[in-house]
């Protein structure tokens, strides 16, 4: 009786094990497939620089003036480093697949 | 009692059926995604015809990225015609030259959008899909192109209030030295700032120089200007920074000076 129990027990796992290894195939045939359609490769787009701000200088040379105005001119350098990465993406842009394949 | 006789007895047949299972999944699941993907009002569907289905296929897939292309290139030509328009140092002649150029590129990436998107057979789609890659050109000059005349541009504007604060400072080290301050070191870094912005200045004007010439005609040929104009700018930056760490210092001291209270006298020669 127990034979039989334990037997009974035994072939429901290994129904249970099949079933789920057809669904694991399935899934993973399933999404081989979707990743096999082709997907359009878009370059990204030209990341568009920072527009500077035009500020006017500070009037006045005391320590404070000439502090607040560095400060505004450090943010216009650093504003012409956005500028340069739209420059290089403009040199190595790629054009997109147009392939059949 | 579990044997290793009833062990095989009832694995092996499992075995032979996940084989199957996976053989058949693996076959069945790729032709049902694309099935179930939807072709473009061509007709039947193309289960039992796998020729008609892979054409229309082709067709979408072709368009598809026809499309994305153009899309892609005139976003990014909306944008450049809004940064023409910024540049100062360009004339009204020459900005409009650039201008008529980038929106004649433009219309003529959506009209062809349209056709492709009419387009019902391979062989008219793919050529006005050649349309598209023989019209990168113009995109691919005019892109850096304009992008450093901008950049050229702003960095001459920089060197222009640069030029106003090395003014202010020169007048504080003026009033320092005539206070009786010691003001060498700091007339020596404003020469090098002074020379500094002077080079950032040429720099950025022959970059403008080196790439206003250029035409979509002289890609892919005409690269090598556009590197060299990309060089300059990069070393006009660098000028920029080093004449802004000039100013830096001659702040530093002109600041020590007035912590300092009493002035140092300057050597009598």
């Amino acid at each position: 009786m127990n034979a039989r129990k334990r037997k009974a027990g035994f072939s429901a796992l290994l129904i249970i094990a099949i079933v789920a290894v057809i669904a694991v195939a399935a899934g993973v045939g399933w999404i081989s497939a979707k990743k096999m359609k082709s997907t359009t490769l878009v370059p990204p787009a030209l990341t568009p620089s920072v527009t500077s701000t035009i500020t006017n200088l500070t009037t006045g040379n005391s320590d404070s003036a000439l502090d607040k105005d560095s400060e505004d001119i450090s943010t216009k350098l650093n504003a012409l480093n956005h500028d340069s990465v739209s420059i290089d993406q403009g040199l190595n842009d790629q054009q997109g697949n147009l392939s059949e394949q | 009692m579990i044997t290793k006789k009833t062990i095989v007895k009832s694995v092996t047949p499992g075995i032979v059926v996940i084989t199957l299972a996976i053989a058949f999944s693996l076959g069945i699941a790729p032709a049902f995604a694309r099935e179930s993907e939807g072709e473009r009002g061509t007709g039947p569907s193309a289960i039992g015809r796998p020729g008609e289905a892979r054409m229309t296929n082709n067709i979408d897939r072709l368009r598809s990225r026809g499309e994305a292309e153009i899309d892609r290139r005139v976003t990014a030509l909306n944008k450049l015609l809004t940064k023409v328009t910024t540049v100062k140092r360009l004339t009204d002649a020459q900005k409009s030259t650039f201008t008529s150029g980038i929106q004649g590129q433009i219309t003529t990436l959506t009209n062809l959008k349209a056709k492709i998107d009419a387009d019902t057979d391979i062989a008219t789609l793919r050529t006005d899909i050649q349309l598209i890659v023989k019209s990168y050109r113009i995109f691919a000059v005019y892109m850096p192109q304009v992008e450093i005349m901008v950049h050229a541009d702003r960095l001459l504007a920089l060197v222009d209030q640069m030029n106003q604060i090395s003014t202010k400072l020169q007048a504080r080290i003026d009033a320092a030295k005539a206070a009786g301050h010691d003001t060498a070191s700091m007339q020596s870094l404003m020469t090098d700032r002074t020379s500094k912005l002077a080079d950032a200045t040429t720099q950025a004007n022959n970059a403008i120089n080196t790439v206003m010439p250029l035409t979509p005609d002289g890609y892919p040929g005409n690269r090598s200007a556009l590197m060299s104009a990309r060089s300059m700018l990069q070393t006009a930056r660098r000028d920029l920074v080093a004449a802004e760490k000039d100013a830096s210092e001659v702040r530093r001291t002109l600041k020590s000076f007035g912590k300092s209270g009493s002035p140092t006298t300057a050597p009598t020669p």
